[in-house]
């Protein structure tokens, strides 16, 4: 579904990625983990052409999207929830909700996906009327990733969705994630919180400085000496 | 102040106020979506009333005739502007973009006077009147246009209004001010938004300088006045507030009226901006300036 080939990308003179390659299948979980500054983000942010690759394509449906507009992105179905939510602080729940439908043009599919994403978070559906930027971490969270669904994705692109929340947030954001899961939907995570990414993960990569570094299940890695060693902390 | 004049104050300040907040709403949009400071501003009202002039005693339109091509040639050559010159320099580079846009927009503002002046001299083009007769109330005699000015830039604040707020193009408009690459992740094409953004923003300072023809009759320079007032309320609200500076557009006109009444014509300016000044001082990001509104400097 989605195919990254011999990635190399950077921020001007600065190279991040060499010869990044990975792949997501239809309906599955893909976790991209790693240490901080290994390059995660970067890959998320120019699969959405945020960052122009400088080498390498990247492959989305059968189709070349290397370098498109991100926009052009969102119409194909690819939604991405980035590390900083990038919600409309100014606007309400709703309202951004309705942003997140900008793409749908037939009011019936949108009503339907409306009432999907708000069974899915029932918290939105109290808070309406409330301006974004006065909710707390994990409600923006929440509405930083019904505002993507709303796009009736494809492929989901979550940056850090676990990332300063509480732990009864997090609980929240990865229920939801399992639930996405057993409807079938395609999911790409990057997160922090390794063991319990591996625990929903059907596939893993992971990234160090820059380059894949290792892939595999997500229960073989759980198992693996050396992400044992250097992301779950148990000796 | 006798009760008479105070009305008086009232309503001379609140129709000044509502030309004030047509041109000031135009112009904190486009800093607020595109963070342009736009100086060229004036020079769209310039142009809009030169529209409407040329429409009303050459082609003898009827008044609304007039004043609808003013709007429409206004959006056109903001579309063009746009496109030509800031969506031009928006894919070479973004660095400093405030300061290159600012200075982009000074030199359209020179370019536009002296076009004006060059394609239609610099003699003043008025007419008398597009609705003759006047509206008496108490003591004071108001010219008609006036009126008609004035409600037609409070039809048109509210159509506006009702359009960034209740149509899915409008907030796309919102949603590009308030984050954009939030707006691209939802599928929001940038270049349009802008694009249409700088156009509308223009169709109102065209409607502005159209509908008051007959107050002030067009020359190539009429658009310095209006661009300084539209600049004041916009800093003494906060930039890039649209709905506040339809407010700060009142409070401007009726500082400005009451100084005029109270201290004399020479000294409505000084008043005026001594008073914003001090208002600035206690409240440096403008009157209605909310939390993690940009500001000039950002």
């Amino acid at each position: 579904m989605l195919e990254v080939n011999n990635l190399e990308t950077g921020y001007s003179y600065l190279q991040v990625l060499w010869n990044v390659s990975l792949k997501v299948e239809q309906s599955e979980v893909v976790a991209l983990i790693g240490p901080n500054g290994a390059g995660k983000t970067t890959i998320l942010r120019s699969i959405m052409g945020i960052v122009k690759p400088w080498k390498g394509s990247v492959k989305f449906l059968g189709q070349d999207i290397t370098g498109r507009q991100t926009h052009e992105l969102a119409k194909m179905g690819l939604a991405f929830v980035t590390e900083d939510r990038n919600l409309f602080s100014g606007m309400t729940v709703m309202e951004n909700l309705l942003m997140g439908g900008f793409t749908i043009r037939s009011k019936e599919k949108f009503n339907k996906t409306l009432d999907y994403v708000l069974s899915l978070f029932p918290r939105l559906e109290e808070r309406k009327k409330q301006y974004a930027a006065t909710m707390s971490g994990g409600e923006r969270q929440m509405l930083a990733i019904a505002r993507a669904l709303m796009l009736s994705p494809k492929l989901l692109i979550l940056d850090e969705p676990s990332m300063g929340l509480s732990p009864q947030n997090v609980d929240i954001v990865f229920d939801a994630i399992l639930k996405l899961k057993s409807e079938n939907v395609t999911v790409m995570l990057v997160e922090q919180n390794v063991n319990r990414t591996l625990e929903i993960a059907d596939r893993a990569y992971v990234l160090e400085n820059g380059s894949i570094a290792m892939e595999g299940k997500g229960e073989d890695m759980l198992n693996d000496e050396h992400i044992k060693n250097m992301y779950l902390g148990v000796a | 102040m006798d009760p008479s004049q105070l009305l008086d104050v009232i309503f001379t300040g609140v129709l000044r106020g509502g030309l004030y907040a047509l041109m000031a709403v135009g112009l904190s949009l486009v800093f607020g979506v595109m963070n342009i400071p736009n100086f060229a501003h004036g020079e769209f009202y310039m142009f809009g009333a030169y529209l409407a002039f040329f429409s009303y005693t050459v082609f003898h339109l009827g008044p609304i005739a007039s004043i609808i091509v003013a709007v429409a040639g206004a959006f056109i050559l903001g579309v063009i502007v746009e496109k030509g010159l800031f969506y031009t320099l928006r894919k070479r580079s973004k660095k400093q973009w405030i300061m290159n846009t600012f200075l982009l927009t000074l030199g359209i503002s020179i370019i536009m006077q002296n076009g004006a002046k060059m394609a239609w001299g610099a003699t003043y083009r008025g007419i008398t009147a597009f609705w003759s007769g006047s509206l008496k109330i108490g003591s004071m005699n108001i010219a008609n246009d006036r009126v008609v000015g004035f409600l037609i830039a409070v039809l048109a604040i509210v159509i506006f209004w009702l359009f960034l707020n209740k149509t899915r193009i409008g907030r796309a408009i919102r949603a590009v001010s308030l984050d954009e690459t939030g707006s691209q992740l939802v599928g929001i094409n940038l270049d349009w938004i802008h694009t249409l953004t700088f156009g509308l923003s223009c169709a109102l300072a065209g409607l502005a300088g159209a509908s008051l023809l007959s107050i002030t009759p067009a020359s190539p320079v009429m658009g310095i006045g209006p661009l300084y007032k539209s600049w004041f309320v916009c800093i003494l609200v906060g930039m890039g507030n649209v709905g506040a500076s339809i407010w700060g557009g009142f409070i401007v006109g009726l500082l400005e009226t009451f100084s005029y009444m109270q201290f004399g014509a020479g000294w409505q300016d000084a008043i005026s901006l001594t008073i914003i000044i001090l208002i600035l001082v206690f409240k440096p990001s403008g009157l209605f300036a909310k939390k993690g509104v940009k500001s000039v400097l950002e």
